[in-house]
């Protein structure tokens, strides 16, 4: 079952004196029931804009958006939102109220009661400061209290914008915990982040969106293969000539200190071992650079076209 | 109901709601303890005081102070002329009158007014100033809804706000007039009165109080609600005044100053008879 459709998603900002700023550009994605799912892009690549157009938030300009099975546009959210849970950057909850009160407040109209609070406060490791004032907790606590507030309803599916966001190395850890464990109880999560390392480790799914556009997207193993990740590196006695073996087999590389690296898959290494050795030379090292997602993400937004608008 | 009482929840869990109500509650207990030092059962030495003003005011007319156009004339009786001309002195209650609860009550319905403004504009200003309206969007994304019951919210805690208030006022005179002034003749004809004036200042503080969160829905902003609120009515009301008079009756202002002073249903008690 698919959670979310989106179908040529546009959003334009009209704003004063700058004329107009397209955000999202003709976007279209399908995210699956269950597993974490990875939203990726840049800083203004429009992940942010895209959650809000799912969560009625902002209009779209063009195109349309559901979300388990509910048009966001045509009034239908309120059929389905007892069933997401969400965060839309930096959770906006009121600094004078403490995090129970916030959450009391809340769940209120949802009858969500004080055992569903108590229990995502502990989830989130937040029990102890629950009674304090929000504008007392750091960024990471505050954080927290967000990713407590979209647990709160229990959700099948969670939309989560940059959830790690002000989290130090332990809370990312912890956030990462979280979403793996929430992906494996059936829920569906949708996390948009640009901590790359952070989706790497969590998704099971990602979509790479560079200037309002998808440039890429499925499961993670398929997105890192197509980004053509897996360089190799290859160590000679004479990297001079063996780079010029490879030039003119046609074969992509850069130089790296002493060694080369290959634009290549793993399953082709042994084009590299054959061109090098009919040109007499002898590899001391033939090995995949491990999978990164970081330099895919990079090659895929940098090579996205650009904006038009 | 469940978001209005959410929404009355938030209401009551904001710290101005306290810090106001608290505020003037103090200013309302403040002016009773003023009012029970400055006020007197002695009613004899006022009415010495005010017969003693009138016999000196008298004599200065006698020994010249006032000038007669016929003082000249045959006949012409100059202490008849002074006391005629002098009058009467009315004597000042020295003690509060429980009946003029009425007047007090009128008094403070504009100040009130003026607060609920600020609770209504504050309220919905500081959800957009802090963005936590997109966090009660996401849980209900219906806004008519969601606004509805922000604004029912509003006006029941101005309602609220200018009843409890008033009861307040009522309930610290009390002491004051019983002590030190008079609590007779208060039948239900008064009674009636002096509720239908509370329950227009409770009314006009709900409907000011939405007028502010209306304003504050529109700029997104406390601070900007309340200088459109202000330049509207302390500025523009005041200059449709001046140019177009003929306008006044369709102000807002004045209507809402009207609708509390307007008393259609009861008749007005009438004042305690000055002594001479």
């Amino acid at each position: 079952m698919t959670v979310i459709e989106i179908e040529g998603l546009t959003k334009r900002y009209r704003r004063f004196r700058k004329g107009i700023t397209t955000a999202v550009d003709g976007l279209d994605l399908a995210v699956e029931e269950g597993g974490v799912f990875g939203f990726l892009g840049p800083n203004g690549a429009g992940k942010t804009t895209t959650v809000r157009c799912l969560l009625a938030l902002v209009r779209p300009t063009s195109g349309t958006c559901r979300i388990l099975g509910a048009n966001p546009q045509r009034g239908e959210l309120h059929r389905v939102i007892g069933r997401v849970g969400s965060i839309v950057e930096t959770p906006a909850l009121f600094p004078g109220f403490s995090g129970r009160r916030n959450l009391e407040l809340l769940g209120r109209p949802q009858r969500v009661g004080p055992k569903a609070i108590e229990a995502v406060l502990d989830r989130v490791d937040l029990a102890a400061r629950a009674d304090d004032r929000v504008k007392t907790y750091s960024l990471g606590m505050k954080q927290r209290l967000g990713i407590a507030a979209a647990l709160l309803k229990d959700p099948e599916l969670l939309i989560l914008d940059e959830p790690a966001n002000g989290l130090d190395p332990a809370g990312i850890r912890e956030v990462r915990r979280l979403l793996t464990s929430l992906g494996a109880e059936g829920r569906t999560v949708f996390v948009s982040s640009h901590i790359l390392s952070e989706v790497q480790q969590t998704c099971h799914r990602v979509a790479i969106l560079a200037r309002g556009k998808c440039v890429k997207s499925g499961p993670v193993a398929e997105v890192l293969a197509s980004g053509r990740a897996f360089r190799l590196v290859v160590r000679v006695d004479q990297p001079r000539l063996a780079g010029e073996l490879l030039t003119a087999a046609g074969i992509p590389w850069s130089p790296d200190d002493e060694r080369l690296l290959v634009d290549l898959a793993r399953a082709e290494a042994a084009r590299v071992t054959e061109v090098l050795a009919g040109g007499g030379l002898y590899l001391s090292e033939l090995s995949p650079l491990p999978d990164d997602l970081e330099s895919v993400f990079l090659k895929l937004t940098e090579e996205a076209p650009e904006e038009t608008a | 109901m469940g978001m209005l009482a959410t929404e009355l929840r938030r209401m009551w869990s904001r710290r101005l709601v306290k810090l106001l109500g608290a505020s003037v509650v103090l200013a309302i207990l403040a002016g009773a303890t003023i009012g029970f030092f400055n006020s007197s059962r002695d009613t004899a030495s006022a009415l010495q005081e005010t017969r003693a003003q009138r016999r000196r005011a008298i004599q200065e007319c006698e020994s010249g102070g006032f000038q007669f156009p016929r003082q000249n004339r045959r006949g012409f009786d100059l202490e008849k002329a002074c006391r005629r001309a002098v009058g009467t002195h009315q004597a000042p209650d020295p003690g509060l009158d429980y009946r003029q609860m009425q007047e007090v009550l009128l008094a403070i319905s504009p100040p009130l007014a003026i607060l609920c403004l600020l609770l209504g504009a504050s309220f919905v200003g500081a959800e957009w100033q802090k963005e936590t309206i997109t966090t009660t969007l996401t849980w209900e994304p219906r806004r008519a809804r969601l606004l509805a019951a922000k604004f029912a919210a509003v006006a029941l805690a101005g309602f609220a706000f200018s009843v409890v208030m008033g009861l307040v006022l009522a309930a610290s005179l009390w002491p004051v007039a019983a002590l030190r002034g008079s609590t007779s003749d208060l039948d239900a004809a008064w009674l009636r009165s002096a509720s239908g004036i509370g329950l227009r200042m409770a009314l006009l503080g709900g409907l000011t109080a939405v007028v502010g969160c209306a304003i504050a829905t529109v700029a997104r902003n406390t601070t900007a609600a309340l200088s459109v609120a202000f330049l509207y009515f302390a500025v523009l009301e005041g200059v449709i005044r001046g140019f177009r008079p003929g306008w006044q009756p369709g102000l807002l202002g004045d209507n809402a100053a009207q609708s509390s002073r307007v008393n259609r249903w009861v008749p007005q008690w009438p004042h305690r008879r000055p002594w001479t």
